[in-house]
């Protein structure tokens, strides 16, 4: 069983002769869901590494700027498109939140120009002030169709720091991380950390060796990598590549070249992985809802074939449906218990992030009173800022990550409470997998809520793509803030020795009181406006849950309304209806049933995926 | 030849740095400890000048160290390496010493290993050891002491934390007078131990002690052929960017493992890649495919370049320098020794050894006089005498008297931007009559180096005037007339040279 699309449609076709069109409507929703759940892979690493490189050598096609000297400024995304595509994305000067970047549709060819810029300036700016923020590109790629999206990034620890910032606030958006270092050397300190950092936020990363042609020694390189690892505890893959390679053999359409690149293992993992494990979650999804459905249908069958088959039981299978009635319209009421917990949850989240959110942007405040206290502000200002940015950047992940993990946790409990609540109430009609309890607790971290109990219909917000990098907006506007100059200008030749060193000084203590309250200043708005965002995400979040459970609630009711009004229809049917409609429920059931094993089958690995592990 | 600016006002006052550190020993001579560090300093100012090699782990430090001395000595390899601080000085007896840092040391067997010295601490737990000093009969080392350090940015911050101890002691001056800073891209904790260098020597005048390096040039734009154009382009941009202008005289591209490895080119090592280069172009074009092909396929038509040969000379010369040296061959004859010496032409060594022997080693005397009474200040702060009360006051002004280093220290201000409010064409003419650019009268002037000595004190006659000018202009800030005195100081001293020969 490989295209559950194929099995969706015979389902809605039994809905549709049972004229139950608000099935129909489900299954329609869950063929849109699983055609349209994509996988955002980051590619990360310090700078010059051979990031972009990496990605042109993935979809064959120079779209990222690759050069010496000139660097990646923004993130681009590369995804699927039947025709080649490309944009870039600006965001209107000052804006610092969650609005909407503006859009501009530019020739693929030209995209790579557009978005680079020679390594010490540190944002693209339009006529209007506007900021570069983002770009993307859309490639008719056979491995971009199953709805990878590759995402290069600005090397971290580069000179233009606020790109650093960038990536590390794109970090949480992914659902897997490609780590690239090249194997000139072996991993230094800050790599490592960057390692930490994505598995920290996104479950599946893994190490890529980059540039193996150039460097004859990289298998040392890597044995050195895979024990520093060991020794920091980390655990993940590393592969070895040759971008170049892989662009020599495609030129040359040479195999052997090919397969010395390593990318046809990268492309495997890729596949392997993440595509396919993002599939197997999209195909639970679509499992959940098929059962659903089938459970819903089996019931009315059920209930209408009680009835044509002994009409004395009508009154006995009405006021149990009567009794259903009443439990799921409680389901519904505030007092529910699965809304308590949600609405509690949100409560106390809302709570700790604030607290997690201020405590780490107290550490990063800390330090940095720390280094103003002991020196001079104003020398090293712009190298202070960038540190404090990457600094803030990286708290910011850290929180927000938190923040996804513990509400995906919450959602999971609000989902128990709710299996729990119709199961008990209407143990014909559950609405979740019968098989185990083990399919929806999934381990944390690996958590991903579009998907079976949720019925993919939630979507957190925690995982925005652009509000990461709009984050760190707030903070560039502290770049441009000069601090008085470190060396008096205007002391006058007249000021003896004395003087001027004592006015030395009162100006010292003026810079280190001056920038102690614009980083105090600056943090403040950090705190401010994410943890707004962070509340905003997190209402939103709360109500799509609230929605997505009441309509749950609401399909219940409607059923039990079906079962009920087909089982007044059986009773009043006379006998040779019977007969007819008695055959073609047994037909019916007999397909829910087939139906049901084919479901069973659909979450299980494909066969492609075990043939690729 | 230099202006000995320094000798003539210190000669005026009958002092030098020598002077005071003789007075302070006589002064110590009954604290050992005191007169134990008068005596280094004094021996330093002896010395050749002391030139710390330093960058991110893996910068190839080691690697361009052998290329400067011009021997294979330090070891170098792929993991990280160097872990000791290793001083490498001139002396006629090969001679390995463990330095502890409880002040003792022991001497360890000199052993070479494939011309590679093999270093260890003899035993000592590496916390325990301040530093390895080896001692070559290098001709090299006469005329600096080379230092390499531990790598930055190292997993291990223990090791990292040696190399920011020895470039930037909490206390008192460094032991180095300068610093060829290495880095292969300017990555931010390049920027801040640069700018750490900076503030921890005296005077601000680090910035014209420290060359920066672009390092493992060649292997910049992914070892293609013209990967050292790219790294010059790439150099340039560093060299104009505010924060390496204001900590680093220049920054200049070095392959120092092609520099090393065309030093040691042998003649079967010509023979082989001869041998490559003269290959059909499709043979030759899949042979350099990839480093691992080159190192390991077998190809028929080779006799001489074996695999083990190939492999041999890729770790010698680096895949960039294979290459480059293939393409060398092909064209109209070159022998062995002209192919060794265009290779090391191209690694970009050459303008930072002339780097180091002018920019730094004209200022050698200046840079060591500075460190010797940064280092005499301290010892006088530490232990503190009623009697030298008068030997801080006349080492503090013979640093403020010392034009030599008020040259130093206002080069190293301009890189910084100071005195901003002068116009650019003005800053820069400074900069060249302070003499950052050479000190010659003719290159102090901007002058060809033929100029007759007519044109030379005409220039340098009008620009004494405009310093004047400057220096006396009611609308000229502080700064900027502190920089026009000390041109015009500059200025005096070369007019009496050019009158006086
Ligand atoms: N030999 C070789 N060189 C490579 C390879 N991949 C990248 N390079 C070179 O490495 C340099 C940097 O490559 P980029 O892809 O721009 O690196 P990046 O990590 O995206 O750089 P930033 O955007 O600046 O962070 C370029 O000069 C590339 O030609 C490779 O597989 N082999
Ligand atoms: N291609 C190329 N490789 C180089 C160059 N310089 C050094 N390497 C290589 O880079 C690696 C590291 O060189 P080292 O000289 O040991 O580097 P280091 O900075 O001393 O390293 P640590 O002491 O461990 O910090 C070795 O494998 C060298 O062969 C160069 O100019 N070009
Ligand atoms: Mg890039
Ligand atoms: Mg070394």
């Amino acid at each position: 069983m490989d295209d559950p699309v194929e099995v969706i449609e015979r389902c809605a076709e039994l809905c549709r002769r049972r004229e139950r069109t608000d099935l129909v409507m489900r299954l329609e929703a869950a063929t849109g869901r699983w055609q349209s759940s994509d996988v955002r892979v980051l590619v990360v690493g310090e700078f010059k590494q051979g990031k972009s490189q990496l990605v042109n050598a993935l979809v064959g096609a120079p779209v990222c700027p690759v050069h010496d000297d000139i660097a990646t400024s923004v993130p681009l995304t590369v995804s699927y498109a039947e025709q080649p595509t490309a944009a870039v994305l600006w965001a209107a000067p000052g804006a610092i939140t969650e609005e909407e970047p503006r859009r501009e549709v530019v020739d693929v060819a030209m995209l790579a120009a557009r978005i680079s810029l020679p390594g010490q300036d540190r944002v693209i700016e339009d006529k209007d002030g506007s900021r570069l923020v983002a770009a993307e590109a859309g490639l008719p790629r056979q491995l971009l169709r199953d709805g990878l999206t590759l995402v290069d990034t600005p090397g971290l620890g580069g000179p233009g720091s606020a790109h650093s910032a960038a990536t590390r606030a794109v970090l949480p958006s992914a659902h897997a991380v490609l780590v690239v270092t090249d194997a000139s050397q072996e991993l230094t300190g800050p790599e490592v950390e960057v390692i930490r950092q994505a598995l920290a936020a996104c479950p599946h990363v893994a190490l890529v060796l980059t540039k193996t042609d150039l460097h004859g020694q990289w298998r040392r390189v890597q044995q050195l990598n895979a024990a520093r690892l060991r020794d920091a505890g980390l655990k993940l893959s590393q592969l070895a590549v040759s971008s170049q390679l892989r662009l020599l053999a495609a030129r040359s359409k040479d195999a052997d070249l090919n397969a010395e690149s390593g990318f046809p293992e990268l492309v495997g993992f890729l596949r392997r992985s993440v595509v396919t494990r993002r599939e197997e979650l999209a195909r639970r999804s679509v499992r959940h809802d098929l059962n659903a459905v089938l459970a819903a249908l089996s019931s009315s069958l059920d209930s209408e074939h009680r009835v044509l088959s002994s009409p004395e039981h009508l009154p006995a299978v009405v006021a149990e449906l009567a009794l259903a009635r009443t439990r799921a319209e409680e389901l519904k009421k505030r007092s529910a218990k699965w809304q308590q917990t949600l609405n509690d949850g949100v409560a106390d989240l809302n709570a700790d992030l604030d607290h997690d959110l201020r405590e780490r942007i107290r550490v990063v405040q800390a330090e940095a009173e720390r280094i103003i206290d002991e020196g001079d502000p104003g020398h090293a200002w712009s190298e202070f800022v960038a540190w404090l940015e990457e600094s803030t950047a990286s708290a910011l992940a850290d929180t927000f990550t938190w923040a996804e993990q513990n509400a995906e946790w919450l959602l999971t409990r609000v989902a128990e409470h709710f299996e729990e609540a119709s199961a008990e109430t209407l143990p014909q009609l559950r609405l979740a997998d019968t098989t185990s309890l083990g399919d929806r607790i999934r381990p944390m971290g690996d958590l991903d809520l579009n998907e079976t109990t949720l019925g993919g219909k939630v979507i957190i917000g925690m995982k925005g793509s652009y509000g990461g990098v709009l984050m760190f907006g707030i903070l560039t506007s502290l770049a441009g803030l000069a601090l008085i100059n470190p060396i008096s200008i205007g002391a006058g030749i007249l000021l003896g020795a004395r003087a001027f060193r004592e006015d030395k000084e009162n100006r010292l203590a003026r810079r280190q009181a001056e920038a102690r309250t614009l980083v105090r200043k600056q943090l403040d708005e950090v705190v401010f406006q994410s943890s707004k965002v962070l509340r905003d995400r997190l209402r939103h979040t709360q109500r799509q849950v609230r929605d997505h459970y009441a309509a749950t609630a609401e399909d219940l009711l409607r059923s039990i309304g079906e079962s009920v009004a087909s089982a007044q229809g059986a009773a009043k049917a006379d006998e040779k209806q019977r007969i007819t409609r008695l055959a073609a429920i047994a037909t019916d059931r007999t397909t829910v049933i087939r139906l049901r094993r084919e479901v069973d089958t659909l979450g299980a690995p494909t066969a492609a995926a075990q043939a690729a592990s | 030849m230099s202006v000995r600016v320094d000798e003539t006002t210190a000669g005026t006052r009958g002092t030098t740095a020598e002077d005071l550190l003789r007075e302070a020993a006589h002064l110590y001579a009954d604290d050992p400890a005191a007169s134990e560090a008068v005596e280094r300093l004094r021996r330093r100012l002896q010395e050749p000048l002391r030139v710390a090699l330093a960058g991110r782990i893996k910068a190839g430090k080691s690697t361009l160290l052998n290329a400067i001395v011009g021997e294979e000595l330090a070891p170098t390899d792929t993991g990280e390496c160097t872990r000791i601080v290793t001083w490498y000085r001139h002396g006629e007896v090969p001679d390995v010493t463990v330095r502890l840092r409880d002040g003792t040391a022991a001497r360890q067997p000199v052993r070479r290993v494939r011309g590679r010295l093999q270093l260890d601490t003899g035993g000592h737990d590496l916390r325990e050891v301040a530093r390895i000093e080896v001692t070559w009969p290098s001709p090299a080392l006469t005329r600096m002491t080379v230092i390499d350090t531990p790598g930055l940015a190292s997993l291990s911050t223990e090791v990292s934390e040696r190399t920011t101890e020895a470039l930037t002691p909490e206390l008192g001056a460094p032991e180095v007078d300068a610093v060829v800073y290495l880095m292969r891209h300017l990555h931010t904790s390049d920027a801040e131990l640069l700018e750490a260098f900076r503030e921890a020597t005296v005077g601000d005048a680090s910035a014209v002690g420290t060359l920066a390096v672009l390092s493992r040039a060649d292997e910049i734009g992914g070892g293609r052929i013209d990967a050292m154009v790219s790294a010059s382009d790439v150099a340039r941009r560093y060299a104009h960017d505010p924060r390496v202008r204001a900590m680093a005289l220049d920054v200049l591209p070095v392959a120092g493992l092609l520099a090393e490895g065309a030093h040691a080119l042998r003649q079967v090592d010509f023979d082989a890649l001869r041998e490559i280069a003269m290959l059909p172009p499709a043979r030759r074009e899949s042979l350099l495919a990839s480093a691992d092909r080159f190192g390991t396929q077998s190809v028929d038509e080779l006799e001489v370049a074996s695999p083990a040969l190939r492999a041999e000379l890729l770790a010698r010369l680096g895949f960039y320098g294979v290459r480059l040296a293939s393409a060398l061959l092909r064209g109209p004859g070159l022998d062995a020794t002209a192919l060794a010496k265009e290779l090391s032409r191209r690694s970009g060594l050459g303008p930072l050894t002339s780097a180091l022997t002018t920019q730094l080693g004209q200022r050698a005397g200046a840079l060591k006089t500075r460190s010797a009474l940064a280092g005499l200040e301290q010892v006088l702060a530490e232990h503190p005498r009623d009697e030298a009360a008068d030997l801080a006051e006349r080492a503090d002004a013979l640093r403020a008297g010392d034009h030599a280093i008020t040259e130093l220290e206002w080069a190293a201000r301009l890189r910084r931007g100071a005195a901003g409010a002068l116009e650019d064409v003005l800053r820069t003419e400074a900069e060249r009559l302070l003499g950052m650019h050479g000190s010659a009268p003719s290159e102090r002037l901007g002058l060809a180096p033929s100029a007759s000595r007519e044109k030379q004190l005409d220039a340098a006659m009008a620009a004494s005037e405009r310093w004047r000018w400057v220096a006396a202009d009611p609308l000229s800030d502080r700064e900027s007339v502190g920089l026009a005195l000390s041109a015009v100081r500059s200025l005096d001293a070369l007019l009496l040279q050019l009158g006086g020969s």
